[in-house]
């Protein structure tokens, strides 16, 4: 049996644009392995993110499958996607995407709570987690009084609140500054490394993606030999 | 008291709320952000409930004190039930009286003659004043066994020796036309009288027979118009205005209930036979009392329509929340939260405005009512008339809170509110994640 956690085979996906159908991936093939970092690199509109909402289910393929754990994913209902998204996979997004009427803590509490977590057993995750990305003393900030790069550390705390099997990030560093970039991909690489992660990146950028231990690069849809 | 681990009010706080679904938690917190002390959008919600049940609320409240106000003043101004008979007097009326008093439930009767007369003033400055009110005769001892009138003056006595008059309020008013005193004269033209002038004209005498003289004993305030348009006289003297000898036009008999008088209706009927009508209170101006109950109904539906408004206010305000909140929707669904949980979020907010709006609007609604007459006696103050008594017939504003009517308000404006939030609701449940994440 594959240790692979998760494997897209032969994916595809094609949109219909002004009814005209765009095909934005087509036969993908990727494997994910336990406890590996991939870089998933390609210019833009290369299918990055397509690829990895595919992956993360937040999206269906048009063709071939996304084999989780050895099975083929079959999210037949959107509240299939939605515990398959919730119990598995733990997003992190280019634009942080934090609840800006959430301080950092109720922010890193809210997977859990969607989840139905305890809430003592969850808000004390949040705290470890939150100290683990370093900012043990901002808790209690709203995402408005928080610099991009802290913003991001928040959002990674919270991709690992309910312990997912994979972190997919999406253009992780894509709205940060040079220095601050460094800083979260040492973070990244430091989780991986600390917590065995399951890690891919999406990105355009070479410094990001040489942090990885391995780089997939996908050009025009595919996956590029 | 602030929650150690969020710092933040423990009423509001997420970890405060362990008991609650995190869809409470967030929609009470998009409710009061964080960073505002109340949402604007909230406060202009609540407020359009709460204003639209406080006003469902006085209007009712006032259309059945209205309603209950005319019914009282009809039943305390009268007897419950009048007997008349088909035809003539009744002539044995003591004794008549006296069998229908043995009749279960009834606490009194009391013989009656009642007609239209005319009236002169005679003021000692200015010219007389005319009318042709309708004036009853009545035993006084025997009429207070059945109407509360006699203990209710607002001058005087329901003195009715000799030559004396009781008249209602419209008559003593001091803005009135007539701005009758106890002690003043008052001049009775009968229609026996008229009609004896009019005869002899015909025969060719020119007899000429002068108006009774009354002194105005006391002033009765039915608290209703056009109850204080009657006058009261002794029965001997109404026996002689109107040349009814020894008898009674009608007898009025008071009962224990007023608003259940089938047991004694029936006892009436089965002791006179079909020779007597009997009537009720409701008799006095039945025309009134339904059109009151009409437009009860009219505002009703009417000042619904305002609670109508402010639910599409609230559904308006949660689309346009809805819209802005797309992205935190598409994030909610990518950290697993169901159609379900994002759908009850809005729902939550909705049913939370028109929990807090129908509370805010009883509470505004009664305090109102409470203080109704104040406040209007403070417009009158200022030359503001909103219930003129001239056309509404009562000096204050009467006003009776049904709890039916309240809990009737209640529930309709809290199902509409929630109704109002089932739009948003659909909408924030249909968006995909993909979709909801990329919008901008």
């Amino acid at each position: 049996m594959s240790d692979a956690v998760l494997k897209a085979s032969d994916v595809g996906k094609t949109y219909q644009m002004g009814g005209q159908p765009l095909t934005v991936l087509s036969g993908v093939d990727l494997e994910l392995r336990r406890g590996e970092f991939v870089a998933l690199q390609g210019a833009s509109g290369s299918g990055k993110s397509t690829l990895l909402q595919l992956l993360g289910g937040l999206d269906a393929p048009s063709q071939g499958e996304i084999i989780f754990n050895n099975r083929p994913l079959r999210l037949q209902s959107a509240s299939d996607a939605a515990i398959f998204r919730g119990q598995h996979v733990g997003f992190v997004f280019q634009a942080y995407h934090l609840l800006p009427d959430l301080d950092a803590l109720e922010n890193v509490c809210l997977p859990a709570q969607v989840q139905r977590a305890p809430q003592a057993r969850a808000e004390a995750r949040a705290r470890e987690l939150l100290a683990a990305v370093g900012l043990a003393d901002r808790m209690m900030h709203l995402p408005t009084e928080l610099s991009g790069g802290e913003q991001q550390r928040v959002a990674i705390a919270r991709a690992l609140m309910n312990e997912p099997e994979i972190i997919l990030a999406d253009e992780p560093t894509g709205n940060l500054d040079t220095g601050t970039e460094a800083e979260i991909i040492a973070l990244l690489a430091q989780l991986h490394r600390e917590r065995n992660l399951t890690l891919l990146v999406a990105t355009h950028d070479d410094v990001v993606a040489a942090a990885a231990e391995r780089i997939v690069r996908l050009k025009d849809g595919r996956v590029a030999d | 008291m602030s929650n150690p681990c969020t710092g933040f009010p423990l009423s509001l706080s997420f970890a405060a709320m362990k008991w609650l679904p995190f869809e409470f938690a967030l929609a009470l917190r998009y409710l009061r952000p964080k960073r505002t002390s109340v949402s604007f959008i909230t406060l202009i919600s609540v407020v359009g409930v709460m204003l639209g049940v406080a006003v469902l609320i006085i209007v009712m409240s006032v259309f059945s004190g209205f309603h209950l106000q005319l019914k009282k003043s009809f039943f305390q101004f009268s007897a419950d039930l009048t007997v008349r008979p088909m035809g003539g007097p009744i002539v044995e009326y003591e004794a008549l009286a006296d069998r229908i008093a043995k009749i279960p439930g009834v606490t009194g009767v009391s013989p009656i003659i009642g007609g239209k007369v005319m009236i002169e003033t005679d003021p000692e400055i200015g010219a007389p004043a005319f009318d042709a009110p309708v004036l009853l005769g009545v035993d006084p001892d025997r009429m207070k066994t059945v109407s509360q009138v006699p203990d209710n003056l607002e001058a005087g006595e329901f003195n009715l020796r000799g030559n004396r008059l009781v008249i209602g309020y419209n008559f003593a008013r001091s803005d009135g036309e007539f701005r009758l005193g106890v002690g003043d004269r008052v001049l009775i033209h009968s229609p026996k009288s008229i009609q004896e002038m009019r005869e002899s004209q015909q025969s060719g005498e020119e007899l000429g027979i002068l108006p009774e003289e009354y002194i105005v004993a006391g002033v009765f305030d039915a608290g209703q118009k056009d109850l204080n348009d009657f006058m009261f006289c002794s029965l001997y003297n109404a026996q002689d205005l109107y040349g009814l000898e020894e008898g009674a036009s009608a007898l009025w008999v008071e009962t224990t209930d007023p608003l259940e008088l089938g047991p004694q209706k029936a006892a009436l009927r089965k002791l006179l036979g079909e020779g007597y009508r009997i009537g009720t209170w409701e008799d006095l101006n039945p025309v009134l009392l339904a059109q009151v109950q009409v437009e009860k109904m009219i505002n009703q539906f009417l000042m619904f329509f305002i609670v109508v408004v402010a639910a599409f206010g609230i559904a308006s305000s949660l689309i346009i929340f809805g819209v802005q909140k797309t992205k935190e929707i598409g994030l909610l669904k990518a950290l697993g939260a169901s159609n379900g949980q994002v759908s009850f979020v809005f729902l939550i907010q909705s049913a939370v405005v028109g929990l807090l709006g129908t509370g805010m609007g009883i509470a505004m609604g009664l305090l109102v009512l409470k203080y109704r007459n104040q406040f209007l006696g403070f417009l009158r103050g200022h030359d503001v008339e909103l219930f003129p008594e001239k056309l509404y017939g009562f000096r204050e504003l009467p006003a009776q809170v049904v709890p039916g009517d309240l809990l009737w308000v209640c529930s309709a404006s809290i199902l509409i509110c929630l109704l109002a939030g089932l739009l948003p609701a659909w909408n924030a449940a249909r968006l995909r994640p993909v979709e909801a994440l990329r919008s901008e």
